[in-house]
């Protein structure tokens, strides 16, 4: 069966969405995206990668496929692999049999990548379509064409780091038994985590969820204090390339979800929901304002000083508050309604 | 976002190789993908995270031709590593990479390690180019 590449905003639902529906499974990338329960937020103040803090906008890598098959009732193949070679191997065994297959790989050395875009991340998936003698096809959803990568490189992509969190040469497919999955049930659990990992993260964990976007807004302003004038705009820039840069499909994700919840609304008979898409838009617009004003900051040309890109961060933190609040009655009361 | 206002600006570091995929609403009110070929506020922080790096590629070279360190610490810094990425990567203990930052190890097995690690061939290593590398 020939394999239809798909162009998507983000790496992992894209993966997602294209593995399913070549199985026969056609849904979305932002119907994938919200069933796997793919947006986020969390600033990680103490930690350092690069010097800088991390920032996220979405879950763990590898969790929108794990959820979003486990909601649908999809058996899902995965398997990592401590020796590289028989890694490799079990990797063109089945492509030997005609199997697309996920990776998890690191992006910095994926040489098809523009190279500012090659940063150190360890969680950008891609599927793998066939060996072409020292070579691989690769359908890499960031990319409008399937592209081909050397083998080595490859290989160096997918094995990279020793440290426990990371992917391990991580390969998956998935194998769809049932055509027809309970959408509703699945959009419910995907809705229910959302709303739960944004708001409802216990406060001694101030780093993730909304509180999240708060702590980066109390933090934000006093970066140029501690750090000095120079490296707080490099931090900011960093802050604005995890928003915007490399498959979020725009303002950090809230555009996806956006979107999903507008197809959700509409294939399950459910307005209210549909209702919530634009004021996820909403959010969705808030941010990039905010990337825009903090990106002239960081390049030097400011047009708002350090408290007011505080500021819009902690009206954004008080806007998904909201809604993530009233999503979550908007999910509570349709479980009523769907299930009768 | 509308789909008409999804931006297309010039200079991204991805122009002509790829465009991405951003979510939008189109004019009869539904979500749809438009590809765009960049956004102002990307293509600055980007330029901003790629100026920064190329000086700390910069100075790590110098310093590495002044022999106040090894070529290794040149070669960490332009594969945009840092002392835990390296850690990480090769295995080894930091304190032990920090000694290979001030003379390369004279071991073999510990070069090939780093080599591998860095995505470079041993002599490749061991030596410094005759321009620091940038982004």
């Amino acid at each position: 069966m020939s394999f239809e590449h798909l162009h998507a905003g983000h790496c992992e639902s894209g993966v997602t969405a294209a593995l399913l529906r070549h199985q026969g499974l056609a849904l979305s990338e932002p119907l994938l995206f919200g069933i796997g329960s793919g947006l986020f937020f969390g600033h990680l103040s103490f930690t350092r990668v690069m010097g800088q803090p991390l920032t996220t906008f979405r879950s763990f890598p590898g969790a929108i496929f794990k959820k979003a098959c486990k909601r649908l009732g999809v058996r899902v193949r995965r398997s990592t692999w401590r020796d590289r070679e028989r890694g490799m191997a079990a990797l063109d065994a089945l492509l030997a049999q005609g199997t697309p297959v996920g990776l998890q790989t690191n992006i910095y050395w994926l040489p098809y990548i523009p190279r500012p875009m090659r940063v150190h991340f360890n969680g950008h998936n891609l599927i793998v379509l066939e060996k072409r003698g020292d070579s691989y096809v690769i359908s890499d959803p960031v990319m409008e064409e399937p592209t081909e990568c050397p083998a080595a490189a490859l290989r160096r992509a997918r094995f990279s780091g020793t440290n426990a969190l990371l992917g391990h040469g991580l390969m998956y497919h998935p194998e769809v038994t049932d055509q027809e999955p309970d959408l509703a049930a699945a959009t419910r659990a995907g809705l229910g985590e959302v709303c739960t990992r944004m708001r409802r993260i216990p406060f001694v964990f101030p780093w993730f969820g909304v509180r999240g976007v708060r702590h980066l807004a109390a933090q934000l302003p006093k970066w140029p204090v501690r750090l000095g004038e120079e490296d707080a705009r490099e931090w900011l820039a960093g802050l604005v390339r995890m928003q915007e840069e490399i498959g979020t499909g725009g303002a950090g994700f809230r555009y996806l979800f956006a979107a999903f919840l507008q197809e959700a609304g509409d294939q399950l008979g459910w307005p209210a929901l549909r209702g919530m898409s634009d004021r996820a838009t909403a959010v969705g617009d808030q941010w990039r304002s905010f990337a825009l004003h903090a990106s002239r900051r960081a390049r030097g040309k400011p047009d708002r000083e350090w408290a007011e890109l505080g500021e819009m961060l902690a009206e954004l933190s008080v806007a998904e508050d909201r809604l993530f609040q009233d999503l979550d009655a908007v999910r509570v009361a349709g479980a009523k309604q769907l299930t009768g | 976002m509308k789909s008409d206002d999804v931006p297309q600006d010039p200079g991204a570091c991805y122009a002509g190789k790829l465009r991405r995929l951003t979510y939008a609403v189109g004019e009869d009110g539904e979500y749809e993908g438009v590809p765009s070929v960049g956004w102002e506020a990307e293509i600055e922080a980007t330029r901003v995270a790629t100026e920064r790096a190329n000086a700390r590629i910069r100075q790590a070279w110098e310093q590495a031709r002044d022999g106040a360190t090894s070529t290794l610490a040149y070669h960490m810094v332009a594969a945009q590593m840092d002392l835990m990425l390296l850690s990480n990567e090769t295995g080894l203990w930091r304190w032990r990479i920090k000694r290979h930052l001030r003379a390369l190890p004279s071991d073999d097995g510990l070069l090939q390690r780093y080599a591998d690690a860095l995505g470079l061939e041993v002599d490749a290593l061991v030596a410094l180019p005759e321009e620091p590398e940038l982004l």
